[in-house]
């Protein structure tokens, strides 16, 4: 039954080798019959597999419970996927290289509408924002209309069609945002900092919250004034 | 879900459904959130590499050419997923704490901590690993996946997988060695 005792270094190194997968009974049936008749002439290689066992019920009874996702995670892959094909940098490293245009022909029709609608918007978005500042525009200002400190639009966002108005004003006073401009025909509103809030902790706070569907720095927020005419 | 089940929702997948792929994200998720969880030992990476990674399947489930089981397939891209993020932010990774001191998965409050002592000294343990060598170890360990699939995840030969398993055990002996006495106390 033992191997011969000449090549056992050789044999043991192999057998040790597939001793874990002994361990967990996925070893084919050819070899888990070579390494059962390995074993049973070598108590160095036995001692081996009680301690793959031990391995093996250390690394299952160790396992701590893997959380089920929240449901605002979905939600935003969601959106991710929506406008995630727009800047789709590095999947033809992980998965076969995709030839670029296949990407977009697997995109749902309705879903390239909507890429499509909301490119459209935030273009318009980002041209509105540009002038957002003038004082000369009542139509771009709000609430804010008469004060001194409405600032460019530096976010666009788009919350949740279930948000509520109380949630809406909540969140942005919790994140020290007002809002500048819009709805746009879609629903994007324009976002400013108030005085002395940090654009990027908002963005932070905006993205972090279920009742925002979307919300993006405006490409090119001008440096105050920079784009006056 | 079956093999084959899971195959078919793929399918339904490639083809946008939502509604499928929204079926095989909560099956997969937690799957994924573990074992993703073990090989980069990253709380503060885990989701996000959890969600790039059925990102990805969203994305490309019109390519999966039906020749290894989904699961498979998934894993090996949340794998790659886990050592290219790990790669990014290598310069900014916390150390691995050094011998004794509480590991850093030990910060994961949230998560349901049982059996502590085992679960910590083992985790210090695997904290000296690789993350080419946790991973091996935890498909075989604890996913309980023959080696030819765990070569196909990891894209490398099998002779590699039981090498790096080999090795990974050798280090594992030397950081544990009363893992035989503690793993039969916690049983």
């Amino acid at each position: 039954m033992s191997g011969a005792a000449g090549d056992r270094p050789t044999r043991c190194r192999e057998v040790q080798e597939l001793l874990p997968w002994l361990a967990t009974a996925t070893l084919d049936a050819a070899e888990r019959e070579r390494v059962e008749a390995h074993l049973d002439g070598c108590p160095g290689c036995r001692a081996e597999l009680e301690r793959c066992e031990a391995e093996r019920a250390a690394v299952r009874t160790a396992r701590d419970l893997a959380p089920a996702p929240h449901p605002a995670q979905l939600a935003r892959l969601f959106d991710r996927i929506e406008r995630g094909e727009l800047d789709d940098e590095e999947l033809g490293e992980v998965v076969a290289r995709p030839p670029r245009r296949s990407l977009l022909a697997r995109t749902p029709r309705a879903v390239r509408w909507l890429i499509a609608a909301q490119i459209a918007a935030f273009a318009g978005l980002g041209l509105w924002a540009l002038r957002a500042d003038e004082a000369a525009s009542p139509g771009f200002r709000t609430l804010s209309a008469g004060q001194e400190s409405s600032a460019p639009a530096r976010l666009r966002v788009v919350f949740a069609a279930e948000a509520t108005e109380s949630e809406i004003r909540a969140l942005l006073l919790a994140a020290g945002l007002e809002i500048v401009g819009g709805p746009s025909p879609l629903g994007a509103y324009a976002l400013a900092p108030r005085p002395g809030g940090d654009p990027r902790a908002a963005l932070a706070t905006l993205r972090s919250d279920p009742r925002v569907r979307f919300a993006e720095p405006v490409a090119g927020a001008p440096e105050r004034d920079a784009a006056r005419p | 879900m079956t093999d084959h089940e899971e195959g078919a929702w793929l399918e339904r997948v490639a083809e946008g459904d939502r509604a499928a792929f929204e079926r095989l994200y909560r099956a997969f998720y937690p799957r994924l959130f573990g074992y993703v969880l073990k090989v980069c030992r990253r709380p503060d990476l885990v989701e996000e590499i959890v969600n790039d990674t059925l990102l990805a399947v969203w994305r490309s489930a019109g390519r999966f050419d039906g020749r290894s089981r989904v699961s498979t397939w998934i894993f090996g891209i949340a794998y790659r997923k886990t050592l290219k993020r790990l790669a990014r932010r290598d310069a900014a990774a916390p150390a691995e704490p050094p011998a004794g001191a509480e590991p850093a998965v030990a910060a994961v409050g949230a998560l349901r901590l049982e059996r502590r002592e085992l679960r910590d000294a083992l985790d210090r343990a695997l904290a000296g690993l690789p993350p080419e060598q946790r991973a091996v170890v935890e498909l075989a360990y604890f996913h309980e996946l023959p080696y030819a699939e765990i070569a196909e995840i990891v894209g490398c030969p099998v002779n590699t997988v039981k090498t790096r398993m080999f090795h990974a055990r050798r280090r594992l002996r030397e950081r544990l060695p009363a893992l035989g006495v503690t793993a039969a106390e916690g049983r």
